[in-house]
């Protein structure tokens, strides 16, 4: 019988014969010319909302088996396509695309970091010490509405002092990296307490070297909260012409504030 | 699941979803189906994070970063 659909993992970059079982998922490689995308049949409707701690590891795990073996190129989670013949189209269109991607990542692996910074005691000094130097100045205001005017700036002056340290704080950190890493994609604060959402790609013999940059900035600044994670497919660094606009943070955090609107 | 465990201990469902959720090749075009519709993927990460203990079950990692997400907020 003919799947319902069919769920597209990964590209890899080879037309190799995969035929095997990754978690409960049988999954398959479909080939095209120098390439093979990774698939399995899905025997009934999609219901990702029902499932989507399932979906999500899932995918994670089919992706990570195969950068194993091959260069992959991650797809979006709940890729799904019509048929086989789809899957050939899809790889044929994106054959170009495909190529350079895979030129560029590989023997590349993403690492992951994520930094919270103490925001509410930043803010809370940066207001204190603008609000300082309104009064200081405000002692010949002689109306309200300038003390208003006076106290708006304050609290503009107070915001652009917290941006400028945020982006003091990660360029410091990321020095830490930039040496060890090939392309990096940095989200400064996403979130007010997440100082940093970063991802860098970094060469497979480098590896031992991130994480070494990583022991030392922790060391350098202890006060900070890290995340540090990898390696991983490499889903921050695909160019896509016809991806739609995102950025990693920014989508992140757009996902968690709707969650906890 | 193997490389996943080699990874930092903070490893989560969420690092995951950072990902997964709208990177990676994004095909946009007739020949894929709109099943990851934006909507539906916030509706799904609403049962996801209710879903947190089955997950570090599922998963057999320590899932302290959720808690890194929670302080982010």
């Amino acid at each position: 019988m003919a799947p319902h659909r069919i769920y597209v993992y990964c590209i890899i970059n080879a037309p190799a014969d995969i035929n095997e079982t990754a978690g409960h998922q049988r999954i398959y490689s479909i080939p095209w010319r120098d390439h093979a995308a990774i698939v399995a049949d899905l025997d009934a409707p999609v219901a990702p909302h029902e499932h989507m701690p399932a979906w999500a590891l899932t995918h994670e795990q089919v992706v990570e088996l195969m950068m194993q073996r091959f260069t992959v190129l991650p797809m979006r989670l709940l890729t799904v396509v019509a048929d086989r013949a789809a899957v050939q189209a899809l790889l044929q269109e994106h054959d170009d695309e495909f190529n350079a991607n895979f030129s560029r990542l590989a023997h590349k692996a993403e690492y992951g970091l994520k930094v919270l910074w103490p925001a509410e005691q930043i803010k809370e000094r940066l207001r204190r010490d603008s609000a300082t130097a309104a009064v200081d100045e405000s002692t010949a205001a002689v109306s309200p509405a300038a003390r208003y005017m006076k106290n708006k700036f304050a609290a503009y002056t107070a915001e652009q002092a917290f941006q400028k340290e945020a982006g003091q704080h990660i360029a410091a950190l990321d020095a830490f990296f930039s040496g060890v890493a090939v392309e990096k994609k940095l989200v400064q604060l996403p979130t007010e307490k997440m100082l940093l959402n970063a991802a860098y790609l970094v060469e497979q013999c480098r590896q031992p070297d991130i994480a070494l940059a990583f022991a030392a900035m922790k060391q350098a600044h202890p006060d900070l909260v890290y995340q540090f994670s990898g390696p991983w497919p490499p889903y921050n660094f695909i160019v896509m012409a016809k991806k739609a606009p995102t950025d990693a943070g920014a989508g992140m955090a757009a996902v968690l504030n709707k969650l906890l609107a | 699941m193997t490389a996943i465990s080699h990874k930092s201990e903070e490893v989560t469902l969420l690092e995951i979803l950072d990902r997964v959720l709208d990177k990676g090749v994004v095909i946009s075009g007739d020949i894929v189906i709109s099943v990851a519709d934006i909507d539906l993927i916030y509706l799904g990460l609403r049962v996801l994070l209710s879903s947190v203990e089955t997950m570090e079950k599922m998963k057999g990692v320590a899932t302290a970063g959720t808690s890194l997400a929670e302080q982010a907020l």
